[in-house]
């Protein structure tokens, strides 16, 4: 039933980017069928980031306020495994089922040549966008130790990210783009991969060979995360309970 | 030491404060959540009117302004049931409320009203200053929320307003019944939330939709809670035509706090307390 909600709540979306492409035709050189590839990748890509970190989006409601992160400290395990396997939310196979589908349908819309480098770009680029939207979940938890909450304001960069990662990156403005390509990495683990998969060029210019490269980003995201995060643990002063 | 008395009071009085500090600090997070968020629509927005303006129903002006309202009134709409209502059914403390000697329809109604009010306003008045104020005066005027198309329409905007809220409380209300039929408000609001974001217009304006779903996009009853007052804001909806809307949202609110009567009624009647 949950998993049915999550699936409508979040399918919502493909259709307000379906109507708008059926209305204006295209966008910055983009059909609805490429654009639901990003919408799908993406998609994907959170709901499994989503599913893997639930302990670090309530780190500071359910841990950190709570005095319940003491506990955590003293089991002979590195907290931050601890915090990943906290919870799996099934739920969030909606988003995951929907994103397949999405998939499905671009696929079809779309000639996409899925041979073996384009497959391989597309886990690629999954498994460097989880490890972004998790470093992106550790930061969130990180503020805690100095917010004592969670706070609703790492949605920005999640969910808002999500949102705007979902079109291409050429139809935004310059100070957006970049900050999406340098600040937040979203760009390289959506637009130039699935550039990639297209085996289309950049039409704002990146070279090709630089493109398979580009899901590293997340990587280096995450770690950077993790250093702020041992800053944060290092401290951390307990509430008590 | 004369102070010692008044120690546990000053740490009582610091304890709440940083609190409702915390509180606040929350609300801005949420509102700069929106105001990020309504960038980003913005922004899509930009680039398709960008390659065929001409094929849009509202001008790019117009669907910026549509955005703003929108961020603004976010906590109006009815997405998600009132959660002190699940609360009051788990708790049993819904049983206060049946010994009332008021109507319980009206009771709920009132708090379920100064529920969303509460949230809605403060963010409203922000949304204002950053998206009306603000932005104009930092020289990004086409991106500003523009103030109602004439006083017509500002004046029509009023009763809008009004009926959108009572509107959407009514829809509330009705997921409140089923709440408390159910025990459960997960379910409600995994149905709930989607169904008002499409139908409302807080996706996209509904005239954005195929051609061939606009009469019944434009008479089902959520439209009431967004896309007929906003289109009455920027006078896309005058004359006739705003007439024509308020008096659907009027409708459909008496028809939807009628069945939200009768099926609290049945509800009532059938309630089994859960233990306290």
């Amino acid at each position: 039933m949950l998993i049915l909600g999550q699936c409508a709540a979040t399918s919502i979306e493909i259709l307000g980017v379906y109507a708008l492409f059926s209305r204006f035709g295209s966008v910055g050189g983009w059909s609805f069928g490429e654009a639901a590839l990003f919408y799908a990748l993406v998609n994907i890509t959170f709901s499994l980031a989503d599913m893997l970190t639930r302990g670090f989006e309530v780190f500071g409601t359910d841990f950190v306020r709570t005095g319940a992160f003491d506990r955590v400290l003293l089991r002979p395990r590195a907290a931050a495994l601890q915090l990943a396997g906290h919870e799996v939310r099934l739920s969030r196979l909606g988003r995951l089922i929907q994103g397949v589908v999405v998939l499905a349908i671009a696929s079809r819309l779309v000639p996409i040549d899925w041979d073996g480098p384009a497959i391989a770009m597309a886990i690629w680029a999954v498994t460097g966008g989880v490890a972004l939207f998790f470093g992106m979940l550790v930061l969130q938890a990180t503020m805690a130790f100095w917010t004592v909450e969670s706070l609703e304001i790492a949605n920005v960069l999640t969910y808002g990210g999500v949102q705007a990662a979902q079109y291409p990156l050429n139809i935004y403005a310059t100070w957006f783009r970049r900050l999406l390509t340098f600040g937040v990495p979203l760009a390289c683990v959506a637009y130039y991969p699935v550039l990639a998969i297209l085996k289309r060029p950049d039409p704002l210019g990146a070279p090709d060979w630089l493109l398979p490269f580009t899901p590293l980003a997340g990587f280096a995201f995450l770690a950077l995360s993790f250093l702020a995060w041992r800053a944060g643990v290092a401290r951390y002063a307990s509430t008590g309970s | 030491m004369t102070m010692l008395p008044l120690r546990p009071y000053l740490a009582a009085f610091r304890a709440r404060f940083q609190l409702l500090l915390e509180y606040r600090v929350a609300a801005l997070a949420g509102f700069a959540t929106q105001l990020w968020w309504g960038g980003i629509r913005i922004m899509v927005f930009a680039a398709f009117y960008g390659a065929h303006a001409a094929a849009a129903p509202i001008s790019l002006a117009d669907a910026i302004t549509y955005v703003w309202l929108g961020q603004a009134l976010l906590a109006l709409q009815p997405w998600v049931a009132d959660p002190e209502i699940g609360h009051a059914i788990r708790t049993g403390g819904i049983g206060y409320d049946r010994l009332r000697p008021l109507d319980a329809y009206g009771f709920w109604y009132a708090r379920t009203l100064g529920w969303m009010l509460a949230r809605a306003l403060p963010r409203a008045l922000l949304m204002v200053l950053a998206a009306g104020i603000i932005l104009p005066l930092v020289g990004l005027d086409e991106w500003a929320w523009r103030p109602p198309a004439s006083v017509t329409a500002a004046l029509l905007f009023i009763p809008a307003f009004v009926l959108m809220t009572a509107l959407a409380a009514a829809v509330l209300m009705l997921a409140n019944v089923v709440v408390a039929a159910s025990l459960n408000e997960r379910g409600v609001n995994s149905i709930l939330t989607p169904l008002v974001i499409v139908l409302s217009g807080s996706l996209l304006p509904l005239n954005f939709y195929p051609d061939a779903w606009q009469s019944w996009l434009h008479l089902q009853p959520l439209a009431g809670i967004v896309d007929i007052p906003f289109r009455i804001y920027f006078a896309d909806l005058a004359g006739g035509a705003a007439a024509q809307g308020l008096a659907l949202q009027a409708g459909w609110t008496a028809v939807l706090i009628g069945i939200g009567r009768l099926a609290m009624a049945r509800m009532m009647r059938r309630l089994e307390m859960q233990g306290g």
